[in-house]
């Protein structure tokens, strides 16, 4: 089963939060949205979570025409004056579910969930991962055909937040439920999802795989929203361009305002390769691990740039190239 | 160390002022209600006068027609100004003009409404005369008794004109400080908006509104001056019983007043405890941690 946004807009006053949103959303995958706050994220779930109406479009799937998804909120939002028990049937009890199936559901899902222990707990007493745990729970409790998930893990800590990354995809294959996962932190989005939608302004810009958007991004503002790159300002002449550290054949995309894209992995190179790129001196270098992240300074300008660890010395100079033909926005 | 200190010497003139007032005058209205009342030579203490209260009929009657009232306008206040509080909260009204002005009556005091009262709804009253100018009334004997009358009306809508504000300005201060996502969030796993109200509004206003009943209460069930302006004198309150049996001149009877006192108190006080454990005990009672 498939859910569609068609032609979805959302304005408020005045404001124009949502344009024309079309997107197609395959059963049981996990969709990443990404984009920068502000940019829309939050409305497009409330509306395939039925809080909210579209001012125009619609939002339907192949067997339903008013398709619903469960939502779990950034903030938990679980509520404080009932126990973690009472918090995940909650759902359930207001849908007149008998008690004997809900006690044998909250059994389930609280082991599957690993909360087992936490069921008489208030809230209060429980830590961020525990309370999101139990955010997840109360949701899945359902069966969800479609689970909505809020920035969800934005107030976990680095390695907690990787650990209920992977459980979110245990849970999906699982269950064998469609995630909507919505993030402004594009690794959050690059571990979770093959195919992530990333919306800026109000607009689906692109919907790719992680490695097409960061080595094709379609619009300066997805470039510049994905970050890790550098954008030489510079002028367009027919298929070159021309600025203080590069001259020479460039690739040209929709609309060029010319910008050098540099993106800090897999463009800059110091094996020759038929796109020579500067001659430039070593400023800096930070370890990131497998990777060293070089700044290098011809002039008045500056690039970093992402190399195999000690290749560079600082104060050195070398001529670097380009991976492939390089690209201007 | 210095802080408490600080502490202790910013608090004396309070508590020095409620040891003086409020305690000897309790201790003395408890001893007397015991028949220690030295000014008669009577200095056995006895509980005779408890007795003899708890068997008059006409104090139980009374009593219990009291506590009904009180009941009954301290819960119309808290529901009228719960429903009125949630929704100028809803419709983002609670911090604009519409807010101001249902917290006015807060501040007038209860003579200025019974005055207001007289002058609006007695029989010789504005409105009467305004619908006798409309047409809709012939004279003003055809207005009902809204004043002094057998159901204690006038009283309850003074209470009410002072009581819904009260709570709303309570209630409102607990809805600004709630996450209205909640409400969301019910919506979202599949309750109905009653449902929602009763399983996760409610429970969250609660103490509030238990504390808000208590307090509304307390005051219907100890204030004078307004039943004994606008109530039925054939169908008395307690605090005008009490009054009259203490201004009837008997000073023997000061013990027996005394007791009556202490009972209305101590009932008062009882009352208020019993709400406020089941307040805890109810949902809402135990919460912890962001609203």
């Amino acid at each position: 089963m498939t859910y569609f946004l068609k032609k979805i807009n959302q304005v408020k006053k005045d404001k124009h939060i949502l344009k024309n949103i079309d997107l197609a959303i395959e059963s049981n995958s996990i969709v990443a949205i990404l984009g920068p706050s502000g940019s829309g994220k939050t409305t497009l779930l409330n509306i395939l979570a039925k809080i909210d109406q579209p001012s125009s479009g619609e939002f339907t799937s192949e067997s339903d025409q008013n398709p619903k998804g469960i939502m779990v909120f950034q903030e938990y939002l679980l509520f404080p004056h009932m126990t973690v028990a009472k918090n995940i049937t909650f759902g359930l009890r207001m849908s007149k579910v008998k008690r004997d199936d809900i006690k044998e559901r909250l059994a389930k899902i609280t082991e599957v969930m690993g909360i087992s222990d936490l069921v008489d707990r208030y809230p209060d007493e429980l830590s961020g991962g525990q309370r999101q745990r139990v955010a997840l729970a109360r949701a899945m409790i359902l069966r969800p055909k479609l689970l909505l998930m809020d920035e969800p893990f934005s107030s976990l800590d680095e390695n907690l937040r990787i650990e209920m990354l992977n459980f979110v995809q245990q849970i999906q294959s699982q269950f064998d439920v469609t995630i909507v996962f919505v993030t402004h932190y594009k690794n959050e989005a690059y571990l979770l999802s093959k195919r992530i939608a990333i919306l800026i302004d109000g607009s689906i810009k692109q919907i790719s795989e992680p490695e097409q958007l960061e080595s094709d991004p379609i619009d300066i503002e997805v470039a510049k929203f994905l970050g890790q790159a550098n954008f030489i300002s510079g002028k367009v002449t027919g298929n070159t361009f021309d600025s203080l550290i590069y001259r020479g054949e460039v690739e040209l995309k929709n609309n060029p305002q010319g910008y050098l894209y540099i993106p800090y992995a897999n463009q800059v190179t110091l094996e020759k390769t038929e796109y020579p790129a500067f001659f430039a001196e070593v400023v800096n270098k930070v370890w990131l691990g497998s990777v060293e992240r070089v700044t290098v300074r011809m002039d008045s300008v500056t690039v970093s740039f992402d190399c195999r660890p000690n290749l560079v010395k600082i104060g050195d100079q070398y001529s670097f190239y380009f991976d492939k033909k390089p690209v201007v926005y | 160390m210095t802080n408490r200190k600080n502490i202790i010497l910013l608090s004396l003139p309070f508590c020095l002022f409620f040891l003086l007032f409020f305690l000897s005058a309790l201790f003395k209205s408890l001893i007397t209600s015991f028949g220690y009342y030295p000014v008669l030579n009577m200095k056995k203490f006895t509980w005779e006068y408890y007795i003899s209260a708890l068997s008059d009929a006409s104090f139980l009657s009374i009593s219990w027609r009291t506590f009904l009232f009180s009941v009954v306008s301290a819960f119309l206040a808290c529901i009228i100004g719960m429903m009125i509080a949630i929704t100028l909260y809803r419709h983002k009204k609670d911090r604009g003009i519409v807010f101001r002005i249902t917290e006015l009556p807060v501040m007038l005091p209860h003579i200025f409404v019974v005055i207001a009262l007289f002058q609006l709804l007695s029989q010789t009253g504005v409105v009467p005369n305004i619908l006798i100018h409309l047409g809709l009334l012939q004279s003003t004997e055809q207005f009902p008794l809204l004043l002094n009358d057998n159901y204690q009306i006038g009283v309850i809508i003074t209470y009410l004109y002072k009581e819904i504000p009260f709570v709303i300005v309570s209630l409102m201060l607990v809805l600004r400080q709630m996450n209205d996502k909640y409400e969301v969030v019910a919506l979202n796993l599949g309750a109905n908006k009653f449902q929602t109200f009763w399983n996760v509004t409610l429970p969250m206003i609660q103490t509030a509104l238990v504390n808000a009943f208590i307090i509304n209460f307390s005051f219907n069930f100890g204030s004078y001056e307004v039943p004994f302006l606008l109530g039925n004198q054939q169908k008395e309150l307690l605090p005008v019983y009490i009054y009259n049996y203490y201004v009837q001149g008997d000073i023997t009877q000061i013990p027996l007043v005394m007791s009556l006192n202490m009972i209305l108190s101590v009932f008062s006080i009882v009352f208020a405890a019993v709400l406020l454990v089941i307040s805890k005990k109810i949902p809402g009672g135990r919460i912890g941690g962001n609203r």
